[in-house]
């Protein structure tokens, strides 16, 4: 008797479990996979505002799975190999689009002519551009510290145990800071971060956790982006949080999109993208915070909080590579 | 005293080719991918940097065990000496603390000890902003968060080694003019050698592959754990038949270090006679309170604040937001609920916990019968085989289930659960032996025998006599198994697709996505089912009559 209880009891839930999975999962209808970084999903993300609003214009239903920082998204559709149900990944920065290409095709969409040419990287188009955005330190103004006025700044003593960096190797945003310091300092990025190593509070694995620690008050300097304050303003009504522009430049990553090889659901991945391109880059600007690629959108005023530095840098994905595995030999080995 | 039947074997057989398949199987797959690309293997034995991340995982874990074992000691002595009101429940929370998840020591130390913990905060209001105490992000955190996590471990195995055995010698070497200290490292340290050292040996083994922990309250890139190093060449640099390679060569540490350390310890005499405790009185009374003060003053404050962080914002502002969210399963912040139907969170804790009730109830079986043939057949090898697993880790499982997964002719929703279940079970199953293991020991020949006499067979005395016997240690078994597989992460994380989201996986993405509120409500809930489920398994009297 026991026994058949128990088995019956292990029959219920099994099925409660996946039915508790389905109930979102609806009967036949267009759908599509979609992979895309853990911030863009989660509960601030664009994601919050972009899907819904795609699924209602296109009646396709969109499974987002959220699969760790940009870097892991492509490593889980290449561990999955062929039997991957990821139709499209969302969120692959220029600095890592090498390690992308390989799995996706190409799309040549009608709207890549609203792109800003400029964002454009990828002349075969396997990768799409939707949303760009500027690197920088981002500070607590409430915050008892004299504000740095440099990359350089940041490596006085003063500022010991007061900054959040995040590791090149585990996070796009990580790499693009070491390419920040690489273009701005020249011969002097090694040195940068031997010091700024040492001296950093923690070095997060992933821009979401060190912009947590951040947010949570245990250090009051971040690297993130320029137009972070942009989302305090916006969701939280406060000033409180403000990026700082160095003199010695700033460094530019652009998010795209690409459609994965061998989809099965290759229409609708295309509608997708093309979504992103038009009706989805004022909700963009809101909820992801980043500059769209369509630079005639108009954009919302907590804006006006996203300073813009006069200098830029753009770096290609091969120089990439090569820079960080030097970091790694450098700082780690 | 070994019985001639081969029933207990056939009883264990279904179970033993499980838990070897559980864990051959990723094992395997990872073995296979490491070896698809030759060159890897090599480059791997040949990195300098492969051994230097040994020697921190080593240093590592070797201190955290240390650290742990010798603080445990003076409690250990003090709680198998005297009794006293609070001492079975002090017992009991240590117990249930072994089964803490890393990612609730690594919440709760943020918000605890963090640079604008409440620790700080209190000192700050105390000293008026004087005084500061910087915790975290540094070597001493990691061990810190370690021997959090593992102090219980070692206090528990020690006291439960001291009271079983009886303390006439201590009293002979008292009565004869050796102080207390001469006693200890005279008398009783010799006698319970085995048990420091066991002890010692699950700490270095758990935080060996010590991943969360390291990462996040580390604060430096150079502090990486082999584990750490598997996770990020699978997950961040594409490079699975390096990590492969590198989980091989962790995965052979690790096996290696067991084996050595499992002959040594194989505890199989088990005393008869148990020590009566005194009474506490005059100072001891004092002693007790203290040292008692000092176990909760050490493990509780960490899941207090994640308590009080629940249902308070950063700046200390009361609000139910988070747990209003658990319930309407909202996404605040942009945008409407775009998930229809009941919310991610709900689904993630219906979800923990028919994985771990399913997980456990499979585990606890197959496990009670590797125990009886372990102890009828008086065996060596087999515990020896089923604490196998433990060797590892839990990025490895996962990693090597992914690759199980990715080849897999059919991939749904049901594989992606079954894969999660066998992925747990790696972990469980080998602590539901060890906790069987002793219970069936104690269980004596004699009765079985004595059944027999009466007529009946052996598979009637084993359901008659010997499975009632075991039933308090299966509850413990079971409610161990239920913990470790609810706080489980990184198999998880691995290889749920996306589809499969259990309450930690969530804790760990709130987490990332700055909403420490909501993750401090889903680690309460988290504690509440892991400490109910806890306090079931420690109704039943482990310490039989018969004994």
């Amino acid at each position: 008797m026991k026994k058949v209880l128990s088995v019956c009891a292990v029959l219920v839930i099994a099925a409660s479990c996946i039915f508790a999975q389905s109930v979102a999962e609806t009967q036949e209808q267009k759908s599509l996979t979609v992979y895309a970084y853990d911030t863009f999903c989660g509960d601030w993300g664009a994601a919050g505002s972009v899907i819904p609003a795609f699924e209602e214009a296109t009646g396709i239903k969109v499974n987002l799975v959220s699969a760790g920082a940009a870097v892991e998204v492509i490593n889980k559709v290449r561990l999955e190999g062929s039997g991957t149900e990821c139709d499209v990944i969302l969120g692959i920065t220029d600095d890592i689009a090498d390690r992308a290409y390989d799995l996706l095709e190409a799309y040549e969409s009608p709207y890549i002519g609203t792109i800003d040419q400029s964002l454009v990287f990828d002349a075969e188009s396997r990768l799409i551009p939707f949303d760009w955005g500027t690197f920088a330190f981002v500070y607590d103004t409430q915050a008892e510290i004299e504000v740095p006025s440099s990359l350089m700044d940041l490596t006085d003593e003063q500022y010991k145990g007061k900054v959040i960096l995040i590791d090149p190797r585990t996070s796009s945003v990580g790499a693009g800071l070491l390419m920040w310091t690489y273009n701005a300092l020249g011969d002097n990025w090694e040195s940068w971060w031997k010091t700024m190593t040492e001296n950093a509070l923690t070095t997060a694995s992933g821009w979401s956790s060190g912009y947590g620690l951040f947010t949570e008050g245990e250090a009051p300097i971040v690297i993130s982006y320029t137009t972070s304050p942009v989302y305090h303003v916006m969701w939280e009504d406060t000033t409180r949080y403000q990026a700082l522009l160095f003199p010695e430049g700033h460094e530019i990553t652009i998010e795209a999109a690409g459609i994965v090889k061998g989809t099965k659901h290759r229409e609708e991945a295309e509608a997708f993208i093309d979504f992103l391109l038009t009706s989805a880059q004022v909700d963009l600007a809101n909820a992801n915070s980043m500059y769209p690629v369509n630079s005639t959108v108009e954009l919302p005023a907590a804006y006006d909080y996203a300073p813009v530095p006069e200098k830029t840098f753009r770096t290609t994905e091969e120089l990439t590579g090569k820079i960080v595995q030097m970091w790694t030999d450098a700082i780690i080995k | 005293m070994k019985t001639r039947d081969g029933f207990y074997l056939r009883q264990a057989l279904p179970a033993l080719a499980v838990t070897v398949t559980v864990f051959l199987l990723p094992i395997g797959a990872v073995f296979l991918r490491a070896f698809s690309a030759p060159g890897e293997l090599a480059a791997v034995v040949t990195d300098r940097y492969t051994w230097r991340l040994l020697l921190f995982t080593m240093a590592e874990s070797g201190l955290s065990a240390l650290c742990s074992v010798v603080l445990a000691m003076p409690f250990a002595l003090f709680f198998s000496r005297y009794s006293f009101r609070g001492r079975r429940a002090l017992l009991a929370m240590s117990d249930a603390a072994f089964a803490l998840p890393a990612i609730l020591a690594v919440l709760g130390f943020v918000i605890c000890y963090g640079n604008n913990g409440l620790l700080n905060k209190a000192l700050g209001l105390i000293t008026q902003g004087r005084a500061k105490a910087s915790i975290l992000y540094s070597f001493k955190a990691i061990i810190l968060a370690h021997v959090y996590l593992n102090f219980p471990v070692a206090f528990s195995l020690i006291t439960t080694a001291l009271s079983s055995m009886p303390d006439t010698e201590e009293k002979a070497s008292r009565l004869l003019g050796a102080g207390e200290m001469k006693t200890f490292f005279r008398v009783t340290l010799p006698r319970i050698w085995q048990s420091v050292l066991a002890a010692f040996t699950l700490i270095f083994l758990f935080c060996f592959p010590s991943f969360l922990i390291v990462m996040t309250l580390g604060g430096n890139p150079r502090f990486y754990t082999l584990e750490a190093e598997i996770y990020r060449r699978t997950y961040t640099d594409a490079r699975p038949a390096s990590s492969a390679a590198l989980a091989l060569f962790s995965f052979a540490v690790m096996a290696v270090l067991l084996l050595v350390t499992g002959y040594g310890s194989q505890d199989r005499k088990v005393s008869r006679k148990a020590r009566i405790l005194e009474k506490t009185k005059g100072s001891s009374r004092i002693w007790a309170i203290v040292l008692s003060a000092l176990i909760v003053l050490f493990i509780a404050p960490p899941m207090l604040s994640i308590l009080y962080r629940s249902f308070f914002t950063k700046d200390g502002v009361f609000t139910l937001k988070a747990w209003k969210d658990i319930i309407s399963g909202a996404r605040p912040g942009a945008g409407t609920a775009f998930s229809k139907g009941i919310g991610t969170s709900m689904r993630a804790i219906i979800n923990s916990i028919a994985i771990a009730l399913v997980s456990s109830l499979a585990t606890v079986k197959m496990a009670s019968s590797i125990a009886m043939c372990s102890a009828r057949r008086n065996s060596t090898f087999i515990p020896l085989l089923t604490m196998l697993p433990m060797a590892v880790g839990s990025v490895t499982s996962g990693l090597g289930y992914a690759f199980v997964s990715a080849n897999l002719p059919l991939r749904n929703i049901v594989t992606a659960y079954l894969m999660v279940l066998l992925a747990h079970m790696v972990v469980t199953i080998p602590f539901a032996v060890k906790t069987l293991l002793p219970g069936a020991r104690k269980i004596p020949v004699r009765l079985v025998l004595a059944a027999k006499t009466l007529g009946k067979d052996t598979k009637e005395a084993y359901r008659l006599v010997e499975k009632p016997l075991l039933a308090p240690y299966r509850r413990r078994a079971f409610a161990f198994s239920f913990a470790l597989s609810l706080g489980e992460v990184n198999a998880t994380l691995a290889l749920g697709e996306g589809k499969v989201t259990t309450v930690p996986v969530l804790i760990y993405k709130m987490i990332n996505q700055y909403n420490y509120q909501g993750a401090s409500a889903l680690a309460v809930i988290l504690l509440a089912v892991a400490i109910a489920v806890f306090a079931i398994g420690e109704t039943g009297e482990t310490d039989n009559a018969l004994s």
